[in-house]
């Protein structure tokens, strides 16, 4: 990630982009406090089966949502790979565990359209936008709705 | 709440002020009198906060502070006075909560919009009689302290009669406490103060209000300062004003006369015309004072040498009186600086980072890497390093720790207050009131003192006539003792009242269908507890002050919320002691570990009573299925946590496992486990809010810790699993 040069003009935004099962996913950059590892997450009786429980991060214990369930995919064991972005959700943090991590990109806001006309499915309610860059699609996560209570 | 900081700075430092001036007046008024000492921080107190309100533009605050000033300014300067003290701390008490109530409005945001009418006709009635006067015009005399100046300096300074002094040039230095912010602000408030003094104060940097702290943090404040008064009153000002590191106050030399003009241009007008009268009065009794109070400060004044002749020289000989006043100046530096006020947020979180540090502390001394190795010098420098870290994690702990003294202060004041009210005089006694508690523990401590205290006084304590027919003296009398016992603290208010009436409490319990057990078998202690319970109140009418059966009710929910129990014991005839027990601290929790599954959980160790493993023939199993240990010859229900939790684990067999029997107010059951690991002391945690959310309070779970480990453990909530 190093290595990229990071810029940013006034009609495009910078991404995070990681995996989850086959696709690419994009979250705006403002939102990520930061990426760890995968560490011991604590089981919390009667949780939904997407939180997975809780973990520690320096002294702040967060839950942490798997993404993959949360996307009704299958649940995958976690490697090497797997990583934990931690992002700010209107002032909660929350874990997001997803496959792997891709790195850090620029789209331009006139790259990004609309979800509805390419594509329908079930994790399209958590898709506000499309980002076509030369490395492929990536889809724009709607955080808000991700985290949401459905 | 405003994020404004200097109105956070204002409401806080106001805020103690009032605290302190009211134990001040409480202390004053067991002792009869205030003493000298009392009136000198009195004045102190208010002179503060009539110079922030001011500055603030809170001009009713200002505006009673300053009269309760020029009360005691009165009192000060003529000690032969003795004026009715009681009345002089009612005063005081009163505009102290005025203040109060004042800086609570400020507070939520809304206007000071008090109405201080009342509250001055008292203080000027007072004045009144304080200097035996009756004409409307007494009021007025109290108006200014300069004007006072003035008329004190002039029997002492002959050729400066009447109104026409000459005045004075005196420069002043002022440099600020490092990290005080503001510097300019503060600067500011302080020529606002010298106004007083002052018709003329010139500053360097100019223009104070324009954002020029730094250079006033690089060289200091400069005032030149045009004014009648002696160089002490501008010293005192400064050594008055908050977060000054040091000052130097030197003359500068006596410009040409001018036309005098006392500051404040509003009161002028008032204060000009009677200004002669106190002259002679006043003079008489503070002259010998002057000199003998000289004769004292010598040895300190001789200290700035230079400053002292030059201010004295051209002043004729106000040297004495200079001196005199130079008395009450010196103390505050003294007493201010060995406090600082930190925001409890940061001590919070300086206590997460200390139990960060030991975890890491743990992570490295017993990392997996390491094992297997001979590493003499590493293991004595981990043996060091552990020490350290947890030394540092006791001393962050201890800083959350206060004394329980102003609660208990407050608790002193009501009680004087009910007194009054009641018309039953008391005797209050504070006991241990240096034992220290966490700031969260006496924050919720306040309420419940409050409901007992005033249960004492109202029900508890009978009026004089009352006392002296059961042989009592007249004067009751309520003991309020805290003390230290374990890891808990004990609060115990006594009084030595009637006492409980054990028959109505139980008539009304009976009548209310509160027994659960035959009336006879209850002890004594049980019936007096009914009164903790809602909506019981003895009392068949329903006074100003209590009877409406809310109160012990109150105060019994807050302990527990603060993790404390509260029980009221009582002989008849000779009073009622409640006993209020509260953990030191809420964050720290002792607790025994055990593993159910991949899962490890704390069960506090208050709860627990026994754990075992349990022989076949102790299991129960009812027809329904339900599972039952017999322990002591009774039967418990047994809960499984393994699939209470829904955890998967391979010790599903009594046989296998542990039963650990727990309690919680007397209702008991056995918890199954896999296996107990050890005991740890933790820092109880909140279960995210994301999650409490979504799924509400999770049954039997009360929150969630960090273990050594740096593993999150969740802590079992006995409560919800034994009722």
């Amino acid at each position: 990630m190093d290595e990229m040069e990071l810029t940013q003009t006034g009609n495009s935004e910078l991404y995070l982009t990681f995996a989850v099962g086959e696709e690419d996913y994009g979250l705006e950059i403002s939102v990520v406090t930061e990426i760890i590892n995968v560490q011991t997450i604590t089981d919390v009786p009667e949780l939904p089966a997407y939180i997975k429980g809780i973990i520690n991060l320096r002294g702040k214990i967060i839950p942490v949502m798997d993404v993959r369930i949360r996307f009704n995919k299958e649940q995958q064991a976690y490697d090497d790979r797997t990583c934990i972005i931690v992002v700010d959700a209107q002032g909660t943090g929350i874990g997001l565990i997803v496959d792997t991590v891709r790195g850090v990109m620029d789209i331009a806001y006139d790259d990004i359209t609309d979800p509805s006309s390419h594509r329908s499915g079930y994790e399209n309610r958590y898709i506000r936008g499309i980002g076509k860059t030369a490395q492929g699609v990536k889809l724009l996560l709607n955080l808000e709705r991700l985290v949401a209570d459905y | 709440m405003s994020n404004d900081p200097m109105l956070e700075m204002f409401i806080f430092e106001n805020m103690q002020l009032t605290e302190r001036l009211e134990e001040i007046l409480i202390e004053g008024e067991q002792q009869g009198r205030l003493n000298e000492e009392h009136i000198n921080e009195i004045f102190r107190v208010m002179h503060t906060i009539k110079g922030s309100a001011g500055m603030m533009e809170y001009n009713k605050i200002e505006t009673v502070g300053h009269y309760v000033e020029d009360m005691f300014f009165y009192i000060r300067e003529n000690p032969g006075v003795n004026p009715d003290w009681k009345a002089i701390v009612d005063i005081c008490l009163e505009s102290g909560d005025f203040f109060k109530q004042e800086i609570s409005k400020i507070q939520a945001g809304m206007p000071s919009d008090g109405n201080e009418a009342e509250l001055m006709d008292k203080i000027h009635a007072y004045m009144d009689v304080l200097t035996g006067k009756t004409s409307d015009t007494a009021p007025a005399d109290e108006d200014e302290e300069d004007e006072a100046d003035e008329a004190e300096a002039v029997p002492e300074t002959p050729p400066a009669g009447g109104g026409a002094q000459s005045e004075n040039c005196f420069q002043a230095r002022v440099f600020f406490e490092e990290g005080c912010k503001m510097e300019n602000i503060r600067a500011y408030q302080i020529t606002n103060s010298l106004m007083e003094y002052s018709s003329h104060i010139d500053s360097v940097p100019e223009d104070l209000l324009e954002d020029c702290s730094d250079e006033i943090i690089a060289s200091g404040a400069l005032f030149t300062i045009y004014s009648d008064a002696d160089i002490a009153a501008i010293r005192s000002v400064l050594s008055e004003t908050l977060f000054v590191k040091s000052f130097e106050v030197w003359f500068a030399g006596a410009p040409a006369p001018e036309e005098p003009e006392p500051a404040p241009a509003a009161e002028t007008a008032k204060a000009a015309a009677p200004a002669s009268k106190p002259k002679k009065p006043k003079a008489a009794p503070a002259a010998p004072k002057a000199e003998k109070k000289a004769e004292e400060a010598a040895p300190q004044a001789a200290a700035p040498p230079e400053e002292k002749p030059k201010a004295a020289a051209p002043q004729a000989a106000p040297a004495p009186a200079d001196a005199a006043k130079a008395i009450p100046a010196m103390p505050p530096a003294e007493v201010k600086q060995s406090f600082i006020s930190v925001n409890v947020e940061k001590l919070d979180k300086l206590m997460d980072l200390a139990g960060e540090l030991v975890i890491s502390v743990a992570m490295v001394v017993n990392n997996p890497d390491l094992e297997g190795l001979n590493l003499e010098n590493f293991e004595k420098s981990a043996g060091l390093l552990n020490k350290n870290t947890s030394e540092l994690q006791d001393v962050i702990m201890s800083v959350r720790m206060i004394p329980i003294s102003s609660t208990f202060h407050k608790m002193h004041r009501l009680a004087r207050d009910l007194s009054r009210k009641l018309n039953k005089d008391i005797e209050f006694v504070i006991l241990g009131e240096e034992t220290e508690v966490d700031k969260n523990i006496i924050d919720n401590l306040s309420d419940p003192l409050m409901h007992i205290i005033r249960n004492s006084m109202d029900h508890g304590l009978e009026d004089g006539d009352e006392r002296e027919a059961a042989g009592k003296p007249r004067v009751g009398k309520i003991v309020l003792e805290a003390r230290n016992s374990g890891s808990d603290v004990i609060i115990t208010c006594s009084d030595d009242g009637r006492g409980l009436d054990r028959d109505k409490i139980l008539q009304k319990a009976v009548r209310q269908g509160l027994l659960s057990k035959p009336e006879f078998e209850y002890t004594d202690k049980e019936i007096y507890n009914f009164v903790m319970l809602p909506g019981f109140s003895t009392n068949e009418v329903v006074t100003e002050l209590s009877g409406r059966g809310v109160g012990m009710d109150v105060a019994k929910k807050n302990i527990e919320k603060i993790g404390g129990t509260v029980v009221v014991d009582s002989t008849p005839g000779q009073g009622a002691v409640n006993t209020i027990r509260i953990p030191l601290t809420l964050a720290i929790l002792a607790g025994i570990e055990i593993r159910v599954g991949k899962n490890v959980y704390l069960v506090p160790t208050l709860n627990i009573r026994e754990s075992f493993k349990p022989q076949p023939e102790q299991i129960v199993v009812d027809p329904d299925g339900n599972e039952m240990i017999l322990f002591r010859g009774e039967c418990y229900p047994i809960v499984r946590l393994h699939s209470l939790f829904s955890v998967y684990t391979d010790i599903t067999e009594f046989a296998d496992g542990i039963i650990m029997m727990v309690e919680d107010e007397g209702h008991m059951s056995g918890l199954f486990a896999d296996t107990l690991i050890g005991e740890q002391q933790v820092v109880l945690k909140a279960i995210p809010q994301f999650i409490t959310e979504r799924i509400g309070q999770i049954r039997g779970i009360a929150g969630c810790t960090i273990l050594g480990n740096g593993n999150i453990s969740l802590i079992i909530d006995v409560k919800s699993l034994t009722s």
